[in-house]
């Protein structure tokens, strides 16, 4: 068990050290300096920009910006679709899988257009290869790159000087693909191949089990797959039991690579904006806070998933490797304790072992990363919603000190605030509303096959699946039946919400910052690179969710804690 | 609210099972619909944006 625990420390620490390096990379990108990818991607950039013709040098408002982003991420909805519901014709079929139905599709399109990837569908079943590579992979490194672009958008409005031009979103957009994340992905593929992971465009395959039964097993382009998956925190498994299937997590080092991937960008992006404004403080300000956040989450989990269930102790079934329900015995309950936290926290929505099966508390704590969704967070958007934090924090600590607000020399006014409090606000909405909904459906009509665990923890269920749709994150409570109309769209509706208005409102709110004339720091002036301001803004991370989400906490994972 | 989800969704199943032509004319009418549901909530983010703009 210790060696477990330090597989994870180990992991976490390695991720930390080299998302300094990477970070100045990615400020470097995003400054449009130069760096040793641009001879070989340089001249394709050229090409794509002239054959789509685009002009990356022109200049964009925050409102360019956004128009821009949502204009592009329609088409790919409307490609999606199309993809989807027709890939059972389509080439690259060899198993003859069907197409979606268009509920199915509507869910799958948008899920992956918003880097969640939930999937109410088997990849094994529900996917062709076609639609799994030029559809499902393209969508991962748009969708994540789209994220990062906004946050690039975020990091040229936190200059100092006075603009309402903020760089153009197409490139940041390409640069993020063919800078960040297609050589890691590419270098992580390679990797998976070796340590045993298909790469094919063979159909099933066949093996002979140690019972001599012939099965036929399903393959396809698993290692690139598997590498944007996480390295993009898309998350969507190529296969229906995710990183949990031997042959998309094989083995320790794949897992402990998946681990890796699925962190480095996001902690990145953080060192990356301290580098960027050539403020460092201001990232280990952000990134301590974050840590402290994640690791508050991440500790118990790890202590009750290896302490076993009392429940199943008490019937004199040993818990001494850990609770084992729902978990792979050769990656261990050590690992899917850290790994379902590092996967709500960051937004991935991954699993190596089933969050249905945690303990109750655990799933809490699953459900609260999603809820602040602003620990570390998903490529690029992490960064955006903590932005949100920031400012609340800023107009709080403000009218605590009766000082007009202030964030990096830049007035924080109502219409920032109204903006923030608007986006704020949106994902109790969402999460509440969808919740109470499902609730109050099964509570009219009990036959309603959904729920195959009535009670507390089908509460949990239904709470957990719009929170992950929500927080744009993907994994789910699997014992819900999700695939069915009344899932597929309402939680279609609410990743379209949880995606757009929470990228919208961080860069409108940038974008007025930086049209604002630069106040010079001064004695007066609230520092917000400190480690008080830190505790302020994590506290009302804190404040916010409790108040938000308690009532429902209680409902669900509380109330089934203490009816063990 | 159950008979907005609960009734197209068992009429569906039904007509699948009945006849090609419905499943066809069903599908049909649901993709339409929620292509016009997407393309709708894409115009609510824009109109985000200018409400952002003049907030």
């Amino acid at each position: 068990m210790y060696s477990e625990i330090l597989g994870v420390v180990a992991v976490f620490l390695l991720t930390i050290l080299l998302a300094l390096p990477f970070g100045r990379y990615v400020a470097k990108v995003y400054a449009g300096d130069r760096t040793f990818l641009d001879g070989v991607f340089g001249p394709l950039e050229r090409l794509f920009f002239r054959l789509s013709g685009i002009d990356p040098t022109r200049q964009m408002t925050w409102q360019d910006h956004l128009k821009a982003m949502l204009t592009i991420n329609l088409v790919w909805f409307f490609g999606a679709m199309f993809i989807l519901m027709n890939q059972g014709w389509l080439p690259f079929n060899p198993d003859g899988n069907p197409s979606m139905s268009p509920d199915l599709a509507f869910n799958t399109a948008i899920s992956f257009m918003v880097n969640c990837n939930l999937q109410h569908y088997s990849g094994e079943t529900g996917m062709s290869y076609f639609g799994q590579i030029a559809c499902l992979m393209f969508l991962q490194f748009v969708s994540a790159g789209t994220g990062m672009a906004a946050a690039a958008v975020v990091f040229h409005a936190l200059r100092p000087e006075q603009t309402v031009l903020l760089g153009n979103f197409y490139n940041f957009l390409v640069k993020s693909c063919t800078r960040i994340l297609l050589p890691i992905a590419f270098l992580a593929s390679v990797f998976f191949v070796f340590r045993g992971m298909p790469a094919t465009i063979a159909g099933k395959g066949e093996m002979v089990t140690l019972e001599g039964d012939t099965v036929q097993v399903s393959r396809g382009l698993v290692a690139p797959f598997v590498a944007i998956k996480h390295l993009g925190t898309n998350g969507g498994g190529y296969f229906g039991a995710n990183s949990a299937h031997p042959l998309e997590n094989p083995d320790y080092w794949t897992n402990q690579v998946e681990l890796f991937l699925q962190s480095i960008i996001p902690m990145a992006m953080v060192f990356g904006l301290g580098f960027f404004l050539k403020r460092p403080k201001i990232s280990w300000s952000i990134f301590g806070v974050m840590t402290v956040g994640f690791l508050l989450l991440a500790i118990p989990n790890i202590y009750m998933e290896s302490r076993g269930n009392p429940a199943l102790q008490a019937m004199g079934i040993d818990q001494g490797i850990g609770a084992m329900e729902g978990k792979e015995v050769r990656l261990g309950s050590i690992s899917g304790g850290y790994w379902s936290i590092l996967t709500t926290v960051i937004s991935t929505g991954s699993v190596n072992s089933m969050h249905d099966s945690s303990m109750p508390l655990s799933g809490m704590n699953e459900l609260l990363a999603m809820m602040v969704n602003a620990f570390y967070g998903g490529v690029g958007v992490g960064i955006l919603n903590y932005f949100i934090y920031l400012i609340l924090a800023v107009f709080i600590a403000g009218l605590m000190v009766g000082r007009t607000p202030e964030l990096m020399g830049k007035k924080v006014e109502a219409r920032e605030v109204k903006i923030a409090m608007l986006t704020a606000l949106l994902s109790p909405l969402l999460i509440m509303g969808g919740t109470a909904t499902a609730a109050w459906l099964i509570a009219h009509d009990p036959s309603i096959p959904w729920l195959n665990n009535p009670g507390f923890h089908g509460f949990s269920e239904m709470l957990y699946e719009f929170t992950s749709a929500n927080a744009n994150n993907g994994s789910g409570f699997e014992g819900l039946g999700d695939n069915t109309p009344f899932w597929n769209i309402t939680t279609g509706i609410v990743l379209l919400l949880g995606r757009y208005i929470p990228i919208i409102g961080p860069v409108a709110i940038a974008g007025l910052l930086a049209s604002k004339k630069y106040v010079p720091e001064g004695a007066g002036t609230l520092p917000t690179d400190s480690v008080t301001f830190g505790v302020m803004v994590f506290s009302v991370i804190a404040i916010i969710t409790a108040l938000s989400y308690f009532p429902a906490l209680a409902l669900g994972p509380l109330a089934e804690y203490f009816s063990m | 609210m159950m008979h907005i989800f609960g009734m197209p969704a068992q009429m569906a199943f039904l007509w699948r099972k009945k006849n090609n032509i419905y499943q066809t004319a069903y599908d049909m009418i649901t993709t339409i619909l929620l292509l016009s549901a997407g393309l709708l909530c894409f115009g609510l983010f824009f109109k985000t944006v200018d409400l952002f703009e003049k907030i």
